[in-house]
This record gives structure tokens, sequence and C-alpha cells, in this order.
């Protein structure tokens, strides 16, 4: 009954400690500062279709259902991470709803803590990345085949195809899981026949509401393929077919091996997984040759993790579940969709060191069918219990204490050294983040023009207050400023991550240069501030571009 | 309070475990317990029946709400970045 307390009172303590964290923590992440988030106020500038501001092709390739939505936290200038959280704590209710209905609330609570002992899932979830939206509508697609299956009600065949356009529209690997998803709800359906047709139905409009269709049609205009440049495209997917997902099958589970201890960068690992591959002779494949040479990171950032001790335990036990376990049991058929899963991952997605949160949706069914399994064992082997409490307990203790921007230090880092929290990733840019803020308290700097590279963090310059920010991607020349500035005003020009710099006699005067690869700020002082010079009217560049 | 449904192991789910035996008897339906809690191998209190019961009415709202403001979040947004130029 104690043990029953505890749990409850600590899934109650942590979902509110995990919502508080995703609500005041800043953005911190690579991918948001260069892509996902980033991608808004150059929408928010261009539009969609014939956008010239974009800087990298992953703003313009990756489908945005689900980065688009970040619009209102860009606007309100925080909580971006609270929509990650929704979904994961969405999921974390389907889970313990359904477990609840067949094993009863004990299991469903070791079931939800379980989820929180995994550290990618509260990484992730506390992020602003987009893999738990794929996750959270699949499981609603699964949670609505569920009460249909216990109940017909006429809304969730549209909940069923709303889910799955949701986690197609998120995320481009969401469009397998969705295609098979679809096929397998027909089948279910299949002596449903209204109900059938409705999900057919509501899956074609839904699609074109929340598939992000829009993106693919962008794609084929910009590039002449559905998924972006085809080069892109290569380096992201398997090219080497069985093999190669054999290699990444191989590489992914030395990369969710885990001890519960500290295995930074764990050379052990990567020394038996390069010896695996050889022996195997699929060192080659699976991957582009920039990763060949292995490196499994466990560093404790969202795309730097494992699934910790009960990730790996989950794993090996599924093994054994899908190996011998009887068919059509529960938990097979739990372990025998997860290993579904990871195999289309593992065939159509290359690997690469920080991939492993391709694997969410694989390691929660891993998760269930494990706890399920041993749960059954409990009321014989009372002492399991108290070893895997003690697994989770380690999991959601131990793994965000050591974690590089998720520990409790972090969180209060987020409230009271905002800046220094968000430019942890990449310190580098704090410096040129300050040296415009100072430009624009010094100088009087209302107008940034924004030239950066294919990798550069642009998104916090769009959140600096006074300060128009200009993405000027494709313009070489120098522009000569006009009606922008008002008297006593300044423009500046960063350039970020490119070997560039404006032409000579145009005004343009050095700012400051920074410690990050390629990058100063160049200002340019409203003539009228040095002596009335008179202002010119329009807004040129030298090349007569507008 | 209402029992909630369960995959029992014998008996009805959600119901309360019927015994023979007195004594279990009285103990069983002392803290309510159901067979999924048998199953479990924990029985439960006051405070967990009530905890578990909240929890559970509020599980069943939250994906149908999350989705929904998901849903329309990221339509609104979208539409408002390609239209408003």
């Amino acid at each position: 009954v104690i043990m029953a307390i505890i749990s409850r009172v600590l899934l109650a303590f942590l979902i509110l400690y995990w919502g508080g964290f995703a609500l005041v923590t800043p953005i911190t992440v690579w991918d948001a500062h260069t892509y996902n988030v980033a991608r808004i106020p150059l929408a928010l500038e261009g539009g969609l279709f014939g956008n010239q501001y974009w800087n990298s092709d992953r703003q313009v390739a990756n489908p945005w259902g689900f980065d688009a939505l970040h619009l209102v936290f860009f606007w309100l200038g925080g909580g971006a991470s609270l929509p990650s959280y929704l979904c994961f704590v969405g999921t974390l209710a389907i889970v313990w709803v359904i477990v609840n209905t067949h094993r009863g609330p004990n299991a469903a609570t070791l079931c939800a803590l379980g989820m929180f002992s995994m550290p990618t899932f509260v990484y992730q979830a506390t992020s602003t990345k987009n893999d738990w939206a794929v996750v959270f509508g699949i499981a609603c697609w699964f949670y609505f085949l569920w009460l249909h299956h216990r109940s017909t009600n006429k809304w969730l065949p549209w909940g069923m195809a709303f889910s799955l356009a949701f986690a197609a529209g998120a995320k481009s690997f969401g469009v397998p899981l969705m295609i098979l998803a679809a096929l397998t709800t027909l089948c279910v359906l299949r002596r449903h026949v209204r109900d059938a047709f409705k999900f057919s139905a509501a899956l074609l409009l839904a699609t074109v509401l929340w598939g992000s269709v829009e993106t693919y049609i962008n794609n084929v205009f910009v590039y002449g393929h559905l998924l972006g440049p085809e080069s892109f495209v290569k380096w992201h997917t398997n090219n080497d077919g069985l093999r190669g997902a054999v290699a990444n099958a191989i590489r992914y589970a030395f990369g969710s091996v885990n001890f519960g201890v500290d295995q930074r960068d764990s050379g052990f690992l990567v020394g038996q997984c390069r010896q695996v591959l050889e022996v195997v002779g699929l060192q080659d494949l699976g991957c582009g040759a920039d990763f060949l040479d292995l490196a499994f990171l466990k560093i404790g950032w969202e795309a730097g993790s494992d699934y910790g001790l009960m990730g790996f335990i989950s794993l090996v036990g599924s093994v054994c579940i899908f190996l011998r376990s009887a068919w059509r049991t529960t938990e097979w058929r739990l372990a025998a969709s997860g290993f579904l899963c990871f195999g289309i991952v593992c065939a159509s997605v290359a690997w690469m060191p920080w991939n492993l949160r391709f694997l969410m949706l694989p390691f929660l069914l891993f998760l269930i069918a494990s706890i399920l399994s041993l749960e059954a064992y409990f009321v014989r082997r009372p002492g399991l219990k108290a070893v895997l409490n003690l697994v989770i307990l380690h999991g959601i203790i131990v793994y965000p204490i050591g974690s590089f921007n998720k520990s409790p230090r972090a969180f209060w880092a987020a409230i009271v050294r905002r800046e220094n929290a968000t430019f942890q990733e990449r310190p580098s840019m704090q410096k040129v983040f300050q040296g415009v803020r100072s430009a624009v308290a010094d100088e009087n700097m209302t107008v940034l023009f924004l030239h950066a590279g294919e990798d550069s963090w642009i998104l916090p310059f769009f959140q600096i207050e006074k300060l128009r920010v200009m993405p000027r991607p494709h313009l070489t020349q120098t522009p000569i400023l006009t009606g922008l500035l008002q008297e006593g005003e300044s423009a500046g020009l960063l350039v970020l991550n490119l070997s560039f710099s404006p032409e000579e006699g145009r005004g343009w005067s050095i700012y400051g240069k920074f410690a990050e690869a390629d990058s100063a700020l160049y200002l340019w002082r409203n003539p009228s501030n040095r002596g009335g010079a008179p202002r010119m009217s329009r807004f040129e560049t030298s090349d007569g571009m507008p | 309070m209402t029992p909630r449904k369960s995959t029992s192991v014998t008996g009805a789910p959600g119901q309360p475990v019927a015994s023979n035996s007195s004594l279990i008897s009285f103990l069983l339906n002392l803290t309510h317990t159901t067979r999924s809690d048998l199953y479990a191998g924990v029985q439960r209190n006051t405070f967990t029946r009530a905890f578990d019961h909240w929890f559970c009415a509020i599980a069943r709202r939250i994906p149908f709400w999350t989705l929904l403001v998901l849903l329309i979040l990221s339509l609104f947004s979208r539409l408002w970045l390609m239209l408003e130029k």
C-alpha cells in the first residue's frame, strides 16, 4: 500500500515538475534555432511559396505541421516546449487509461513512471522537437481504435483520421506510419463498412488539412522533388536496402545499451559495435560517409541520449518476449509492433548519432510489453518488483541530474539566467547575440540585415525587442539604406557563418567580429546622425534589387 | 466511489473480490480491492483509490483535448504563415 501511495505521489510530482520545466525553459536545441522554430519568423516575412528568405534547406523541405504551431509561442516569447510536453502527457494518459483498464492502476502507474525514467522521452518532451508529435498522433489513433473496439461512436473514425494526419504532418517519418496504421484500421473496420468509409473520407480530408501537403508541393516547385533537395534526401535515408537496415539495427541496438552509469561517448560500445559490423561485413552501409566513424553521444540532451537502463531492459525483455512468449498475447503483440516500427526506422532513415529519438515509438511499446510481462511475475516474486521500482527510480532521478541541459540546475537557470540557458548548446552564439543587443542599445540600431549560413542560429535575433530583422540571404551587394531609418537610427548587417563582407565605400563599418566562425556585425549609421546628410527616400541594393 | 472496469483474473471486471473466507472478504472489501489490484499484488487505500479515480477521469479526456488544441493551433498557424503575405 505504501508503494502504491509513493508511486502515485511521484507520478503527480513528475507531471507537475516537468510541466513547469517545459513552461519556463527557453528554446535551447540546435534544431529549433536553425530550422524547427526559426522557420516561423522567415515565413512571417515571406510566406511559404516563393519565399526568398530561407537560409537552410531544412526550413523549406521538412513538413511543418508541428513546427508551425509554435507561432503563438513565438509571439508570446516563451513556453515553446509546451506542445511537445502536451504530446508526451497525452501519450502517457493514453497508456495509463488502456493499461489501467486491462491490468489495473498499479501496472498503469508503473508504465507511466517507466516513461519518466527514459531520458530521451523526457528530454524530447521538454524541447521543441517534433518527435513526440508523431508518437502522440499514433497513440491517439490507437486509442480511438481501442475505444471503437469497446463501443462504436460516430466520431471515432474522424478522430483516428485526424490523429494520423497530425502525425504525418509533423515529420516525414510519420508518413509511412500513417500508411501502415491506415491499412490496419481498414483491416480492423472491415466489418463496419460505414465506419471504414467514414475513416477513408476523413483521412483524405485530414491529410489535406494537417498532413503538411503544402510543404511537399513547395518542395516540388523549389527542388523538383517531394522531400527536398536530392542530396539532402540521400543524406537522410538508408540507401543500402536490407543490408543497410540490418547495419542500422545493430548500431541502434548498441546505442541503446545502458548500464545505468555515465557512458558519455562510450568508447567500449563503439568498439564492440564496430567489431560486430565488421564481422557481418556491414560497416559501410546504412549511413552516409560522414557517420561511418561511429559515435554514441549519451551526453544528456534532446538528441544525444538513449533510453536509459529501463530502455535497455525493455529492449532485451522485448527480444525475449518476441522469441519465447506465446503468440496472440498482449505482450507479444506489443513487442512485435515495437520491432516492426524499429524495422521501419532502420530501413528508411540513415543512421546518425542523434537519431535514437526516431525510436521513441518502438521503445514505448517495448516498455509497456516488458512491464506487463514483469507484472505477471510480481505476485510470485515480489523481490523482482522492488528491483524494477529501483531501476525506474534510478532513471527518474539520475539521468536528469547528470543531463547537459535538463538538470534541476538548468531549471533554475531557465528562470534566473535565461540567456545563458538559451545558448548553452552553442555558447559562441551568445557573444554574437550580446553584440547585436549592445548595438541596439548603444547605437540605436533598429534594422538588422541577417545574412546567415545553412547551420546558423538565427532565431534569437528575431526575439530582440525594438529590432526589425530582415533576412536577405540572396543579396550579395551592399544595400543602400533609405526610408527604413529614422533620424538617429542605425542599421546593422549581421553575417553569420558566411565568408562575406560588405563592399567598401558604402558606409558600413565593422562593429564587432566574433568567435563564432565567419561571423561579424557591421553597422551603417544614418548620415543624418553625422551632420545632416539628406535621407534617401527608398531602399534598394546597389545591384538594383528591391 | 465507482469502481473502474478492469480485466479480472477470474471475477467480474471492476467488482470487489468475493471470497469464501470471511477474513479475506472483510479485508478486501475494506480496501475495496478489485481483481486487477490482486493481479498486481498490491491493495489500495483511500488515497490511491481517489487518485486513480480522478487521474483516470482526467486521463480519459486529455488525449481528446490535447489533440483538438494542437490541430487548431496547427491549422491556424499554417494558414496565417501562408496567407498573411
